[in-house]
């Protein structure tokens, strides 16, 4: 591993301090630690090194060594090697340490690699709440990538391919979607469920389009799952009493209208019949449908018939 | 040689350095400190390392600049590697939604808050709102997340998922838990004499109660997973494609058929829960097997319209 290490360092170095794109053969020669025997030893010892300093978010760039595009050679632009620094403080860091060790995605942490980069923090001992938000940061994080470059994203979905300019990332009700426009229909902004996307890959060109800066993923993801606040009916509902709290903090804008010891009278929004029909039968026989007619009739039907 | 702890230990190297040139003279115990190193040799060893990396023709003048007394460290002619390496975007993603989760569910500190504004401006300057949480968060959360932190047994009101039935239960709380968009209380109950897990937005009401109890030792925290029992009731059914999230939702043994539908298999302990779901998926659902289930759906599509019929 020492060897690899001090190989490495060493042709990072270089590629940060070249003005030129360095060819894979002046490499070689110049940089310490390549000298293997054979064209192929340096070749596959080269790759390596390359895909490791990838991995580590290192850009090496490939770009022509002179104006007659003959040659291709490497360099890393000091500019793309490092972000701004954010400024954290010690007390920020120590918090995002907190927050990244609490949260899991499908089992997953943030890797400690990522603190360090903003200049570590002692450890902490965890606090009591954590969450998972479902889905693995492999895919999460190409498509969040292709967000912040502004590069267009292909994937399947639903089996057909579609290439989309991703808008925005969002999470609700426990699932992750992609909130953005096919690029042959500019104008509807689309929500795709991101553990529904499959044989996803990024565009090679960054900036390859302009986010609307009106966009705000929260509301149009919102305006997606509750439907347009106009087409809302409102149902009068009768809760047996041991459950109506639990069922009225679950509720849409609920207005009580009456209470006795047996049950309570509440009058709540409802956005989409199918769901809400769904939500009322998770109650048993402890929720009735008092108006209107058409909710009622909706779950009657849901029950089939009796025998 | 494993690539993964190649990989980690350059990283590290790569973040350490920027920090020392920065901090010239920075004390050694708190490098070993923030760097998560195991100790101090641990440390050395690697700014061993890099005292012999440099850059072409690698004689004194080339070679990075290593000076380590008995508490402090300085490096220099390494100007090169004074900032840190930018985060990857799976890093970046990772500290920012961890941040606003934690923001989202109103239980984050300030400190938390000004990092993840940092954050973000350094990651997406031209962020608008690119980044969306919706971690709705009952108050409870809070107040159920301080009894926990002070070992205080609540006295809790439960209406459960599977009867929907109210019951009291004094419950030691040993975590608070975010997943699938419901929190949950994980703790030793004390009416079931076991570790159980409590969906917040069930929880009709609270009290904390003067008693404090000795912190236990649990296996895992905040996991909220059904683990079947040999007496389990067991039931079979098709869901059609629009019916996935159930497989996703439920810990249980699904098949992908033609089409997208899907068959399958499901342990319960409470034949409700099953019947429960098969009512609420409608249509959605067929070819049912199972025959406790079966009847238990029917016994509730019963009582349900009799509510209708009064």
């Amino acid at each position: 591993m020492q060897k690899v290490l001090e190989r490495v360092l060493n042709l990072l170095a270089f590629l940060l301090t070249v003005n030129t794109p360095a060819t894979a053969e002046e490499i070689r020669y110049t940089v310490k630690g390549y000298d293997q025997s054979s064209d192929e030893a340096f070749r596959r010892t080269f790759e390596r090194d390359k895909d490791l300093l990838r991995s580590l978010g290192v850009p090496i760039e490939l770009r022509h060594t002179d104006a007659w595009e003959v040659e291709v050679g490497y360099l890393i632009a000091p500019n793309q090697y490092a972000i701004p620094d954010p400024g954290l403080t010690d007390e920020e860091r120590t918090a995002l340490l907190l927050a990244a060790q609490a949260v899991r995605f499908g089992g997953q942490s943030t890797e400690a690699a990522a603190i360090f980069k903003l200049g570590g923090a002692s450890p902490q001992s965890a606090g009591s709440l954590t969450a998972d938000l479902g889905h693995d940061l492999g895919m999460l994080g190409d498509l969040f990538g292709a967000l912040t470059d502004r590069r267009t994203v292909s994937f399947t979905y639903t089996s057909s391919p579609r290439v989309a300019e991703p808008y925005g990332l969002g999470l609700r009700f426990g699932n992750w979607y992609l909130l953005a426009p096919e690029t042959d229909q500019r104008s509807t902004v689309k929500a795709f469920r991101v553990d529904r996307m499959s044989n996803v890959s990024v565009g090679e060109v960054a900036k390859a389009f302009a986010r609307p800066t009106s966009f705000d993923t929260g509301e149009t993801l919102s305006s997606f799952s509750l439907g347009n606040e106009s087409e809302a009916t409102t149902a009068r509902i009768r809760f047996d009493i041991d459950i109506a709290d639990v069922a009225i903090a679950q509720s849409t804008s609920p207005k009580e209208r009456s209470r006795d010891e047996r049950s309570v009278v509440v009058d709540i929004s409802v956005f989409s019949p199918d769901r809400f029909v769904a939500w009322m039968l998770g109650f048993d026989d402890k929720a009735v449908i008092e108006s209107p007619k058409e909710l009622v009739d909706l779950l009657l039907a849901r029950l089939g018939n009796s025998p | 040689m494993s690539s993964d702890r190649t990989a980690l230990r350059l990283s590290r190297i790569l973040s350490v350095l920027p920090w020392i040139i920065e901090h010239d003279g920075c004390e050694i115990h708190d490098l070993v400190e923030r760097f998560d190193y195991r100790d101090r040799a641990d440390l050395i060893k690697d700014l061993h390392l890099v005292f012999v990396t440099g850059l072409p023709g690698y004689g004194p003048g080339e070679l990075i600049d290593v000076d380590i007394s008995d508490d402090d460290v300085s490096v220099s002619a390494a100007e090169y590697f004074s900032q840190a390496v930018r985060l990857t975007a799976p890093e970046a993603l990772g500290l920012l939604a961890s941040g606003l989760t934690f923001i989202e569910s109103g239980q984050a500190p300030p400190s938390l808050v000004s990092a993840v504004e940092k954050l973000t401006l350094a990651v997406i300057p031209d962020a608008g709102s690119t980044v969306s949480f919706d971690v709705p968060t009952p108050h409870s959360v809070e107040e159920l997340r301080r009894s926990v932190e002070s070992h205080r047994v609540v006295r809790i009101v439960y209406v459960s998922i599977s009867t929907n039935e109210r019951t009291v239960r004094e419950v030691e709380g040993h975590s608070i838990h975010f997943n699938l968009g419901n929190w949950y209380l994980a703790g030793y109950c004390r009416r079931a004499a076991a570790e159980r897990v409590f969906r917040i937005d069930r929880i009709a009401s609270f009290i904390e109660l003067e008693e404090e109890f000795p912190p236990r030792k649990t296996e895992h925290l905040g996991v909220v997973r059904y683990r079947p029992a040999v007496s389990d009731t067991h039931v079979s059914f098709t869901t059609d494609p629009s019916s996935r999230w159930v497989s996703e939702y439920y810990p249980v043994d699904a098949e992908d058929l033609e089409n997208g539908s899907q068959r399958i298999t499901m342990s319960v302990s409470d034949p409700l829960v099953a019947a429960r779901l098969l009512i609420q998926l409608g249509d959605n659902a067929s070819d049912i097997e199972g025959s406790v289930v079966v009847t238990a759906v029917e016994d509730l599509k019963q009582r349900i319209r009799d509510r209708y019929r009064a």
